[in-house]
């Protein structure tokens, strides 16, 4: 498991000493678009960037794409090896099963049915053993891999966020309470977790019907409630230091309400470590995924998603058998992502490191 | 010092007890018993194996027991006497579930040497090539070095651990035949797991090492110490280095109980007999003294650490008080 | 001013260093002394439960026993014929009810007692008592008196005393022990040779629980305190690591044992395990090997893979609709493409299976059942009322459950698509890990839920009980008095021709109403040096540790020219040189 459990973040108080003194000296309109731009100035953030937006609108669009269904087996005894492009381009075996499948997914494979028929696109990446398309597995489980890393976002910025913050401005024994609320929840084995929120929630009726929540669901759920709490503790750690901030002090000093200190002072100077913080975030909740997919906890067939390829993927890498494309696939694309978003994040430091900027 | 220790021990024990009660729920609320198998017990013979580990008794009375200090069964405080205490409070966890001839204690004893021996290893080489990476890329930001060094740290995080392990071990130990496959027992053991269990934490380091240094880079007293025309290298390992290493220390403390107390992925795919893997199979199996030992072990181990960090911030910087907390 | 004290960096960083040797000494700690390689060494999965020979179940722990213990018989590798073990002989009764076992004379304990027949006669008491909690209690069941020992009350049900002395096994002499049985069982010494029936050490437990009566359990079997029968005895374990074995010099026939040390490891990943296989750390293996690695394997001389009594079947839940209509539970077993499942996922020679016992198992051959057709499966499906063209008329999304298991959802992703394909069924899958998956399966919360069944013993029996009402492994919510009676009639025939009749006509009735849908029958899969002789194989997976030894380069090769070794050679790790039991080597000479 390579969650962090990081308490306090490598932005130590006099960082956002400083940032609150520039704020202090007359707000900065173009904060933000000043960040962008430093983000877009270095040349591997670009990239990271780009990436990561093209890897979300493909899977987003994946179902409108001439994909071979992530689901539809042509078995086989053995996976087979990718085929070039110009090899073999498109071919017109598509058959379009997928499973369970939500509305609005399904009126996308409509779409994409009117659009190229039975076509489909050859094995550029290979198959495995069942004859599924790798390229279209990969693409089709990275929507699960993002929604976790979405989902554990959500919940950072929500829970993670207003726990930290309210700790760390009540302060005293509440402070003390909540933070060790959240060092209990840190301890409490997360299988247990994992197994009681399946065996509840997911649980079928005594006929079978359908279940309360799916088990996607359960898993975002999961990972949601576990991935809040280093966000608390980091949020709570600036929040403290904030709250004795001179510029704090001396809006309290003047009878500004404590609302208004919330908004004008406290959130946007936390903005910036909360950003930083997600993009710590992301991949370790995307390995979290992984981990729980190595260890058959993770989404059910028919879907798929990164972990459960890498974990098939990682069972392939033997001595024996030479099934590189196996591997090779979903761990490119994990690389590449989970690389981008820390070269992001670093960039983002730098960006939003005002001195260092202005140098 | 002393009223910071008597009241981070009070809020250990609270904690503690609210990681123990919490499990306790948790693991009877999951269904499936330790006992139950694809070849069914006659339920006779079902009752009798759960009376022996008391999983026949009311809850209330199960959750004592496993509190302590008392301990309640027929040779315990009110029984014969003869073994009057157990329980978590007089240090004894019971025995295994799963396991049937061995105590959790023995468990605990035997494994976490090994996972805390493997963590000390992957941690010291990746505080020293993270500080060291982090180093060279603060020192010259912006250039090739920096990037390569920062590609690298982040490559570190990229990979889910069971892809990296089993690259190395084809790579490492099978192809070009440098260390064994798996195993425990011999020095050589320790390099790739240690390698493997090391690398994230090696990036992690390696970025709060840069972002830190750069950091302290830009501060008065370092702007001071230029001006006073002290060498370069002398400022950073001096007067920078220090201030930057604060982050990674309290980075260290909640990562430094991860990584001794195991990995199940890295102890599987190398065969090594340490207590990571008790954290799943404990819950898997139902073993629900395993699990509560080993949950036990970690809280400990996070709340010694994290207060180890505390005092170290405290020596470093004269500004922390100790004793602000509250 | 954040950091002024600059001395105070060099203590953080003299830290860093100081955890860094911290770390090196605690890892010198840990790194155990390492014992040199054992002569043998092989895995059969994790760690093993536990080394009472009562209270296991598993086929790793079957192992272990095999190591340690010995029972009044054994099974002949090659045949699995019931051959004299601790005891030189017995006799039957004319009414086949009471069997009579001589004990060895020079049969002994490794502390040197001499083994008796009290010893047989506590441990199979200490077997059906309750308190010892052993899975394979009611296995002994067919002694007199057994049951009502183990459950404390009768065959009617009302509570009767727990007396030892009702229960009718006896040692007649110091030597001589007689069990007599509620009624005729042919299959009584297949049971006996399985590694549940062996004797435990009566002083030495005694000893262990009068000192600790509460932590007896966890005392008795380290090596210190266990004493046993069989050829090694126990000398180390780690746990998590591996068990150590020596051979036991006070074993009666040590002289003919070749192997000095066996190690056996335990090892949760089968990659870990074939790697260190192939890195000669390990003798041989048994396990699930990851199907894609199969077809590598499966033409080298040292992959074993052989009819195995066992079989893979899903339950079905024929108290939920649409599953109680045997035309519905019939179209599924048709229309399930087996041989696609074993060719394209298993792929290691395993059979499609028409029926729930394998082929072979006690000359049982069973009967002609129902075969695969999707026509007759579209019939079957409509004469149940459904058809999957009319909405209305749709069955329902099915739900097809199994534990967490690579191999298992493979298995269940191709049958999902065969049913889908073949009936237009909408089959869902729903995994679940192993102990939520058992206790939703033993609560019938399931439609299809996926399980297997090996054979304890060599005899069909093994795999027709669990079928009967009421049994606690039935748990599909079947039940057919006709089956119960042919059973009943079988456990008491003599006959064993009528017996196999009995059992035939029972398995026609299970086809035909089909509580299970048998998919294959397995194969053994073991990895195993070529340069290892003595090892056998058979339907059980069964090993004699006894038999093992390595050969010298002349034997190999010769081994490989009898046809004994089949495929493409691999290099072998064993000692070139050989290693022979000490009366074998002489008797050579």
């Amino acid at each position: 498991m390579n969650a962090p459990r990081d308490p306090k973040q490598w932005f130590d108080t006099a960082t956002f000493e400083r940032v609150a003194t520039e704020l202090e000296r007359g707000p900065r309109p173009n904060l933000w678009s000043d960040v962008l731009r430093r983000l877009m100035r270095e040349r591997a953030a670009r990239w990271s960037l780009r990436w990561l937006v093209a890897l979300v609108l493909t899977s987003l669009l994946v179902p409108l794409l001439p994909l071979p269904s992530p689901a539809s087996m042509a078995l086989d005894k053995q996976p087979k090896a990718p085929v070039a492009p110009w090899v073999e381009f498109m071919n017109e075996r598509y058959e379009p099963w997928y499973g369970e499948l939500n509305p609005l997914d399904t009126a996308l494979v409509g779409v994409r049915q009117k659009l190229f028929g039975k076509k489909q696109t050859g094995p550029w990446l290979g198959t495995d053993a069942k004859g599924r398309d790798t390229l279209s597995r990969i693409l089709w489980g990275s929507r699960t891999s993002l929604l976790v890393a979405l989902f554990a976002a959500l919940t950072s910025l929500t829970v993670g966020v207003l726990w930290g913050a309210l700790a760390g401005y009540l302060g005293g024994r509440t402070d003390n309470l909540m933070m060790r609320a959240v060092d209990v929840l840190q301890s409490i084995p997360t299988i247990f977790l994992v197994i009681f929120l399946l065996s509840f929630l997911n649980a079928p009726g005594p006929q079978g019907e359908a279940r309360l929540v799916s088990r996607e669901a359960v898993f975002f759920l999961v990972i949601g409630a576990v991935s809040w709490l280093s966000m608390a503790r980091v949020v709570r750690g600036q929040v403290l230091a904030l709250r004795h901030a001179a510029f704090v002090e001396s809006a309290r000093a003047q009878g500004a309400s404590t609302a208004w200190i919330l908004r004008a002072h406290l959130v946007p100077n936390l903005a910036p470590i909360v950003l930083v913080y997600v993009t710590l975030t992301l991949p370790s909740v995307i390995l979290y995924e992984a981990f729980l997919s190595f260890l058959g906890l993770g989404v059910e067939a028919p879907k798929v998603s990164w972990g459960v390829l890498a974990a098939d993927g990682a069972e392939a890498i033997n001595p024996l058998a030479t099934f590189w494309w196996l591997p090779l696939g979903p761990a490119l694309a994990m690389g590449a992502t989970l690389l981008a978003l820390g070269l992001v994040g670093d960039a983002l430091r730098d960006a939003l490191d005002l001195k260092r900027g202005e140098r | 010092m002393m009223r910071f220790l008597a009241r981070r021990a009070l809020w250990f024990a609270l904690t503690v007890w609210g990681v123990v009660t919490l499990s306790f729920l948790l693991m009877r609320a999951v269904p499936g018993g330790p006992f139950s198998s694809e070849r069914k017990l006659h339920p006779t013979i079902e009752a009798a194996v759960e009376a022996r580990y008391h999983l026949d008794w009311p809850m209330w009375k199960q959750y004592l027991q496993t509190i302590g200090p008392l301990n309640l069964d027929e040779h315990g405080a009110f029984g014969d006497g003869r073994d009057i205490f157990g329980g978590i409070l007089a240090l004894d966890l019971g025995p295994s579930l799963q396991l049937r001839d061995v105590t959790v204690n023995e468990i605990v004893a035997q494994s976490l040497p090994v996972s805390a021996a493997l963590g000390a290893v992957a941690l010291a080489w990746a505080l020293g090539l993270g500080i060291a990476g982090g180093l060279v890329s603060a020192l010259k930001p912006g250039t090739r070095l920096d990037r390569a060094a920062r590609l690298l740290s982040t490559a570190g995080l990229s990979l889910p651990n069971f892809v990296v392990a089993s690259l190395l071990v084809l790579l490492f130990a099978v192809t070009i035949p440098l260390f064994p496959v798996a195993g425990w027992g011999a020095p050589k053991h320790l390099v790739l797991p240690g390698f493997a269990l090391g690398a994230p934490f090696a990036a992690y380091v390696a970025r709060l090492t840069r972002a830190g240094l750069l950091e302290t880079l830009s501060q008065d007293y370092v702007r001071t110490a230029r001006a006073k025309g002290v060498p370069h290298w002398r400022i950073v390992l001096r007067h920078a280095l220090p201030g930057a290493l604060v982050p990674v220390l309290s980075f260290l403390g909640p990562a430094a109980a991860g990584i001794l107390t195991g990995s199940l992925v890295i102890e599987r795919i190398f065969c090594i007999p340490g207590a990571g893997s008790h954290f799943v199979t404990g819950a898997l199996n139902r073993d629900y003294a395993l699990a509560m030992g080993v949950t036990l072990v970690y809280t400990v181990a996070l709340y010694v650490l994290n207060t180890l960090v505390d005092i170290a911030y405290a020596l470093i910087d004269p500004r922390v008080e100790l004793d602000g907390e509250a | 001013m954040l950091f002024p004290h600059a001395s105070s960096g060099a203590r953080l960083l003299s830290a860093a260093v100081l955890l860094a040797l911290l770390g090196a000494g605690l890892a010198a700690l840990a790194l155990r002394s390492s014992s040199p390689r054992a002569d043998f060494a092989f895995t059969g999965g994790g760690e093993v439960r536990s080394l009472d020979p009562h209270a296991v179940t598993g086929v790793p722990e079957g192992r272990v026993v095999r190591l340690l213990y010995e029972g009044l018989v054994r099974r002949r590798p090659e045949t699995l014929e019931p051959e004299p073990a601790a005891a030189k002989s017995w006799t039957v009764s004319p009414d086949g009810r009471t069997y009579t076992f001589e004990l060895r004379d020079d049969a002994r304990w490794s502390n040197g007692d001499p083994l008796v027949a009290e010893d047989f006669r506590f441990s199979f008491l200490r077997l059906l008592d309750p308190q010892t909690a052993s899975e394979y209690a009611s296995a002994l069941w067919l002694v007199e008196g057994a049951r009502e020992y183990t459950l404390g009350v009768d065959a009617k049900g009302v509570e009767v005393e727990r007396d030892p002395a009702r229960v009718a096994i006896r040692s007649l002499e110091e030597r001589k022990l007689e069990l007599r049985l509620e009624a005729p069982a042919t299959h009584f010494l297949q049971v006996l040779a399985g590694p549940n029936f062996v004797p435990v050490h009566r002083a030495s437990l005694d000893a262990v629980r009068a000192a600790h009566p509460e932590a007896w359990a966890t005392r008795w079997s380290r090596p210190e305190n266990l004493v046993t029968n069989g050829p090694f005895r126990l000398v180390e374990r780690r746990i998590q690591e591996r068990l150590r074995f020596e051979r036991n010099e006070s074993y009666w026939g040590a002289r003919d044992v070749a192997l000095r040390t066996v190690d056996v490891y335990s090892i949760e990943s089968w990659s870990s395990a074939l790697n260190l296989y192939l890195a000669g750390e390990l003798d041989w293996v048994d396990g699930a090997i990851p199907t894609s690695l199969v077809p590598e394997l499966i033409g080298r001389e040292d992959f074993q893979n052989r009819p195995y009594f066992a079989v893979y079947f899903y339950r079905v839940n024929v108290t939920r609709p649409p599953f109680d209509k045997r035309e519905f539970r019939a179209a599924l077993a048709t229309s399930l493409q087996r041989s696609e499942i074993c060719e394209v996922v298993l792929k290691a020679g395993q059979k499609p299976a028409f029926s729930f016992v394998p082929l072979g198992i006690g000359s049982y051959v069973p009967p002609k059942t129902f075969g695969e057709s999707p026509e007759y499966a579209r019939k079957m499906l409509e004469a149940a009322g459904f058809d999957p063209k009319d909405k209305a008329k749709r069955p329902r999304p099915l739900e097809l459950h199994f534990n967490t298991s690579e191999v298992h959802r493979d298995i269940a992703e191709v049958a999902a698509d065969q049913w889908r394909k073949a009936l237009g069924l909408d089959v869902r899958l729903r995994n679940q890990e192993w102990k939520s998956f058992l206790d939703a399966q033993s609560r019938l919360d399931y439609d299809l839920s996926r399980s297997s069944w090996i054979a304890d013993y060599a005899d069909p029996s093994t795999f027709f009980e669990i079928w009967t009402t009421g049994n606690e492994n039935n748990r599909t919510g079947w039940s057919n008095s006709n089956y119960d009676d042919l059973i009943a009639a079988a456990r008491r025939e003599r006959d064993t021709a009528r017996r196999l009749e009995l059992f035939k006509r029972a398995e026609q009735i299970l086809m035909y109403e089909l509580p299970c849908i048998p998919v294959y029958h397995y194969t053994t899969q073991n990895l195993v040096d070529p340069r290892v002789g003595g090892f056998a194989s058979n339907e059980l997976n069964e090993q004699d540790p006894r038999l093992w030894f390595w050969r010298n380069d002349e034997e190999l090769s010769n081994a490989r020219t009898n046809r004994e070794l089949e495929g493409r050679r691999v290099p072998s790790h064993g000692p070139r040189a050989g290693l022979h039991a000490r009366g074998a080597a002489e008797d050579a000479k």
